[in-house]
């Protein structure tokens, strides 16, 4: 937590984020990853890893991010993806892999069931999957 | 793909789309209003149900008494669909149109033991109205005049010497003008002799979610068990659990029986149904109740004409 606020005392000015409690979430999120990497970088988390798969599968195959680039465009694509999800399904997929919520707890969180949850982040994979290679991102 | 990279991808989201997300989306579904609303419910609809099969019971049990044509098969199934739809089972428009496409005899068989948990399939007849053409799989094309068009399709086994449905598989045509919930693809193979070749798209499949129209939008896990159990007259119910050994392609966790019944939707992920132990029915044989969503329609799917576990 000490690391999340220094991040935010050092980066702000320059930077000047609105709204600001997007901003602490990222920083606390990444140094949290970042620190994750480090410590099991031989070995696989069940719950972080298991997002990543997920991810993954969503992505074509034939999109490769090697690179911070990349990456960089990746985060564009989903970014205009994230707008055309109804405000529950928006919730749902951020939740779940930017925050790395487990499906209990946004089954507990939405009042849907396990069971529906999981189909709801299917069925977004999926749209999202098709829309990467509607843009031009090859299956 | 470097993992830490698809990491970094989602982490730089835009931040009022982290924000959005901080706090839980407001849901009516678990509060607690609607959970004492729901038990007020269930009361007053089982009393009425306990009304209506002691009016329904005796004249029912007269005319079911023996199911020995295909005929009578036919005329007592329409007649326990209309028992589910009175004890509110099913949505009251659950209809099935003209006469039978098919009735099938099938005699009594003992199933095996690690298929079917030996449970003792009894003589009965399976009654069927076919949905019809499902416009999406025709296209362009005629379907032939002989293929009659109904909104709701079903298969219903009627054991000839109780006259109950014992497995029942209800099907209601999808509204297309209704939002999907899903879409997926009709693919040809590029050479049907080599599969590797892959498969062009023809056009687009809608997969819809209007179970409303089988059963009402408000049915439990628990409610639609109970229900069930008394039309069969048993004395209850239990859904499997892991310790059963019967969750094969069951859920991963116990279901919440006050869960809507709609949520148990097959998952894409793995051919999802709920296994039901009902008490009072032939020991250590479970029944099976399973939700699919299919490209133009959606079916509930009833009973024991299914593997269980």
């Amino acid at each position: 937590m000490n690391d999340t606020y220094l991040g935010c005392w050092n980066s702000i000015p320059p930077q000047r984020p609105n709204p600001l409690i997007g901003y602490v979430c990222k920083i606390a999120r990444n140094l949290a990853v970042n620190r994750y990497h480090a410590n099991k970088a031989e070995k696989r988390n069940g719950g972080y890893d298991l997002v990543l798969d997920e991810l993954e599968e969503s992505i074509p195959s034939g999109m490769d991010v090697e690179t911070e680039a990349e990456a960089k465009e990746l985060t564009g694509a989903i970014d205009c993806f994230l707008l055309t999800l109804s405000r529950e399904d928006r919730f749902l997929f951020v939740r779940r892999y930017f925050y790395a919520d487990a499906v209990k707890d946004l089954a507990a969180m939405t009042g849907d069931s396990a069971n529906r949850v999981s189909v709801r982040l299917f069925r977004i994979r999926e749209k999202l999957k098709k829309t990467l290679a509607k843009e031009g991102y090859p299956v | 793909m470097k993992r830490e990279l698809l990491s970094k991808a989602i982490g730089d989201i835009d931040e009022s789309f982290v924000a959005e997300a901080y706090r839980p989306v407001e849901s009516a579904a678990g509060s607690p209003e609607r959970i004492v609303h729901m038990k007020k419910k269930r009361i007053i609809s089982f009393a009425l149900a306990a009304v209506l099969l002691l009016a329904l019971g005796a004249a029912a049990y007269a005319v079911n008494q023996a199911v020995g044509t295909p005929q009578a098969a036919e005329r007592v199934a329409l007649q326990e669909i209309e028992v589910w739809k009175q004890m509110g089972l099913l949505n009251p428009e659950v209809r099935f149109e003209g006469s039978a496409s098919k009735i099938v005899e099938l005699q009594e068989e003992q199933g095996s033991e690690s298929y079917w948990y030996g449970r003792l399939f009894k003589h009965h007849y399976d009654v069927r109205w076919y949905l019809g053409p499902v416009d999406q799989f025709w296209g362009d094309q005629t379907p032939p005049p002989e293929l009659v068009r109904r909104d709701y399709g079903c298969n219903l086994s009627i054991d000839t010497l109780s006259g109950k449905i014992t497995a029942a598989t209800i099907d209601a045509r999808s509204d297309p003008n209704a939002e999907p919930v899903w879409e997926d693809a009709l693919r040809e193979p590029v050479d049907p002799e080599n599969p590797k070749a892959g498969a062009v798209e023809i056009r687009p499949l809608y997969f819809y979610d209007n179970f409303e129209d089988i059963f009402p939008a408000d049915m439990t896990v628990d409610r639609f068990c109970t229900l069930l159990a008394e039309y069969w007259g048993f004395s209850g119910y239990r859904l499997a659990e892991t310790v059963d050994g019967t969750y094969f392609d069951g859920p991963r966790e116990p279901v919440d029986p006050d869960s809507p019944l709609k949520d148990m939707i097959a998952n894409p992920l793995d051919n999802y149904y709920l296994t039901v132990f009902f008490e009072g029915d032939q020991p250590g044989a479970p029944m099976y109740i399973q939700l699919h969503e299919f490209p133009g329609y959606v079916t509930l799917m009833v009973g024991t004409g299914h593997a269980v576990g």
